[in-house]
């Protein structure tokens, strides 16, 4: 079941950077949705938490679905470490969307970076070396 | 030979300039002043005191008076004005020499007019002891010890040597050639010997006045000459068929790079489609990697939040307190129905029967964190099993993407190499090599043609020439009174052929030294080195220069390089000879680009040091400050030279010396 969520709503300052992010580093070719769960993940990866920030109310929206719940309920019980706390559904939202927060501005540093020549091919390169950490470990 | 001093007075814009060189210790003179401050009137000077004349004047000048127009000016009407250059020489067995030439002159309407030739004086001091003597005869003095001959291998002026080297002037390089060796002693004596054999063929022919000796005796005459003049035809066509033979080879050369840079060309095509097409494939790669990487990074990003949940879920699973994720509307379907999943009938099979209702009990009293988890399970695992079912994906693009980046780089590698050589070979210019070739033929047929016909008459004459000797030889010997005269005729006519043999033998051995030190020394000054293959002096003095490809480039040599020849003539020259010339040169870099200046400079520094079997030669160089640069500077710095420098002094129109 598809939801409205305005879980997307990055903060005001987020906005122009979602953009930018989009074109520079995989062409423009992400949905809303898509971008926002890369933003979460990757938010999370590093531990990039914002909480302070002036949420948009006019900043892409989209539809989340059930899979995209269960994997922001999965970040909130690793983040938590508290099973109970998966009853907290907004408490879950707000997780997410810091976490997406923090994502969005870390992954807009990373394509700031002086040395970044080659976005799309070393984005390419952050998911594999990613991967091959995770069988490493 | 040095020259010691110049003293200059009254002449062009010198008033009364001494130039006195005895106190340096360097023989290597620089010379500077800016344009029209009299560099150009110093080489006239010392002309006009040797030569009576102004080579080196510009038209426009050279119907002036020679008298400083500041003297002009200054001197009363009728006055009477003296033009006088005084030069000194120090001659290399370790005398010296002032050689004066004085010329008058009468203002007239502010006009200075000669009023009498100009005088040249000499006097030679031996030695201290034995004094000063003046020559009698100075002008025979001059044409022994510093001929006129010699001038354009003593005085230059740069910007004039472009025209040195003109085939006509092949006369010129071999009167200096054979001069300087002192080889044209022997020529002189040949030509004594023609004259006297031309006299004893008249004088035996009038021994015996018949017609019939005459007629013979022209006839021998006429033939022998034809006989010359065909065998030196001979010798050119057999010499043009020996230039044009290395000139095939260079051709060939440019035939073979042709085909390969044709080849080139067409390799550089496939080789510019091949990585264009790759270059797609590699970008289609890219975006189906790319579009992977977006697609699998939350998962991969989140991959501990996902175990981590996927662990919590096992963990209650075990405990029995998580059922497995079967939707209560389905359990209770079952029920109705009485048939399990599996096909069984559950009325029959009471133990599945309550195992499903037990199922349907706990799903009923899961509350709300099972409930939450139940979800989250189905969901979760479909994240992973996504991640693990593209990982073949992955892998295949990785190794495509990798396998193109390889050829693609060494398709790279292989047509920069390539454009590089079809680069070099384009820069290399002119190709037309079948043109060539086919000219090159056209010429060896024809003068193979012309040989041929040329060594056929040569056969008719010399038969009819034995004819004609026989004829004449028959009616001399009738002849006791001719006898005689022929007999001494016969002497002198094989002097002239044993002095002719000698002569060649010896200026051919000059022209070849001659030969070898102008190319080493011309290849010193080139900035071109690897593009001169050398420099020829043939059997007619003619100078010609040939190129790597095998052509002859004399003609499209630039001024500079010419010049460069010009001073490699003379240096060579100075090579050779006994007389230890001095060497003075106006604006020696004036018509050079700025690449070739420090290596003729340096060279010019080089061949007029101390060497084996000579002293230093003496250099004088009228240089303007551009010529004189900072790489100049540099490249003479090892003769240390010494630096004078003219300035014109506008308010008295006259120059002035200073040492800087």
């Amino acid at each position: 079941m598809a939801i409205d969520s305005p879980l997307l709503a990055f903060g005001v300052d987020s906005i122009p950077k979602y953009g930018y992010l989009n074109d520079s580093v995989f062409g423009g070719s992400l949905t809303n949705k898509g971008l926002f769960l890369i933003a979460l993940t990757y938010g999370f990866k590093n531990k990039k938490l914002v909480a302070d920030y002036k949420k948009s109310t006019t900043g892409p929206r989209t539809e989340l679905e059930e899979q995209d719940f269960a994997l922001m309920s999965a970040i909130q019980l690793a983040h938590t470490s508290d099973p109970n706390s998966l009853k907290d559904i907004k408490g879950r939202n707000e997780l997410a969307q810091q976490f997406a927060e923090g994502g969005i501005r870390a992954l807009y540093e990373w394509l700031m970076d002086q040395n970044r020549r080659d976005p799309k091919g070393d984005f390419i390169g952050l998911v594999l070396s990613e991967l091959s950490l995770d069988s490493q470990n | 030979m040095k020259i010691a001093r110049l003293a200059i007075s009254n002449f062009r814009q010198y008033q009364s300039v001494n130039f006195d060189f005895t106190d340096y210790d360097s023989d290597f003179i620089i010379i500077s002043g800016a344009n029209g401050n009299g560099k150009t009137n110093f080489l006239n000077a010392l002309s006009w005191c040797l030569y009576d004349n102004e080579n080196f004047a510009v038209k426009d000048n050279q119907n002036l008076s020679l008298v400083s127009r500041d003297t002009i000016s200054t001197a009363s009407d009728s006055e009477e004005i003296v033009t006088k250059v005084g030069l000194d020489l120090t001659m290399a067995n370790g005398t010296s020499a002032r050689v004066t030439r004085i010329a008058k002159f009468k203002k007239n309407n502010n006009v200075a007019t000669q009023i009498s030739p100009s005088k040249l004086s000499v006097t030679v001091l031996q030695d201290a002891s034995k004094g000063s003597s003046s020559e009698a005869n100075p002008e025979l003095w001059i044409e022994q010890n510093l001929p006129k001959r010699l001038e354009p291998y003593v005085l230059f002026d740069g910007e004039r040597l472009e025209n040195f080297f003109k085939r006509e002037s092949a006369k010129t390089v071999q009167a200096a050639v054979l001069e300087i060796a002192q080889v044209d002693v022997l020529r002189n004596m040949n030509s004594h010997l023609e004259i006297a054999i031309e006299k004893l063929r008249k004088a035996a022919a009038s021994q015996d006045s018949t017609f019939a000796i005459q007629d013979a005796s022209k006839k021998v005459e006429d033939l022998n000459s034809m006989l010359g003049s065909l065998t030196k035809e001979e010798s050119a066509l057999s010499k043009q068929l020996g230039d044009l033979d290395r000139n095939y080879a260079g051709i060939e050369d440019a035939i073979v790079r042709e085909k390969t840079h044709v080849l080139d060309i067409q390799r550089e095509k496939n080789l510019s489609e091949q990585i264009s097409a790759l270059e797609v494939d590699l970008s289609e790669a890219w975006a189906q990697f790319a579009e992977w990487s977006a697609k699998n990074a939350p998962a991969i990003f989140a991959r501990r939040a996902l175990e981590a949940s996927l662990g919590e879920i096992e963990k209650r699973h075990q405990r029995g307190e998580l059922p497995p994720p079967i939707k209560e509307s389905v359990l209770v379907g079952l029920l109705e129905h009485g048939v399990c999943v599996c096909g069984s009938d559950l009325h029959g099979n009471q133990e599945r029967h309550d195992h499903i209702e037990n199922l349907l009990d706990k799903n009923r009293s899961l509350g709300e964190l099972g409930a939450i988890l139940q979800g989250m399970e189905s969901h979760l695992t479909g994240f992973m099993s996504r991640l693990e079912g593209s990982e073949d994906t992955r892998a295949v693009l990785q190794r495509q993407i990798g396998t193109s980046r390889k050829k693609h780089s060494e398709l790279k590698v292989e047509y920069e190499a390539l454009r590089k050589r079809i680069s070099e070979s384009a820069s290399q210019g002119k190709s037309a090599p079948l043109e060539d070739l086919q000219k090159l033929m056209d010429g060896k047929d024809r003068a193979n043609l012309r040989i041929g016909e040329v060594k056929s008459q040569i056969e008719i004459i010399k038969s009819q020439l034995k004819t004609a000797q026989t004829e004449q030889e028959r009616l001399l010997s009738k002849s006791d009174k001719a006898q005689a005269q022929f007999k001494k005729l016969e002497f002198a006519k094989e002097a002239l052929k044993q002095s002719q043999l000698m002569f060649k033998e010896l200026s051919d051995e000059v022209r070849l030294e001659v030969q070898k030190q102008l190319d080493t020394q011309f290849k010193k000054m080139i900035w071109k080195q690897n593009y001169i293959e050398r420099v020829e002096i043939d059997d007619d003095f003619i100078v010609s220069v040939w190129d790597k490809q095998g052509f002859e480039i004399l003609s499209t040599l630039s001024a500079g390089e010419r010049e460069c020849l010009a001073f490699a003539f003379s240096l060579a020259l100075n090579g050779i000879s006994n007389y230890e010339l001095p060497m003075v040169i106006d604006t020696p870099f004036g018509r050079m680009s700025s690449e070739p200046r420090p290596n003729v400079a340096r060279s010019l520094a080089e061949s007029t040091k101390p060497g084996e079997g000579h002293e230093t030669r003496q250099v004088i160089l009228l240089m303007t400050d551009t010529e004189y640069d900072t790489a100049v500077k540099e490249a003479l710095a090892s003769r240390k030279p010494k630096i004078l420098n003219l300035q014109f002094d506008q308010g008295n129109s006259t120059v002035k010396l200073q040492g800087a």
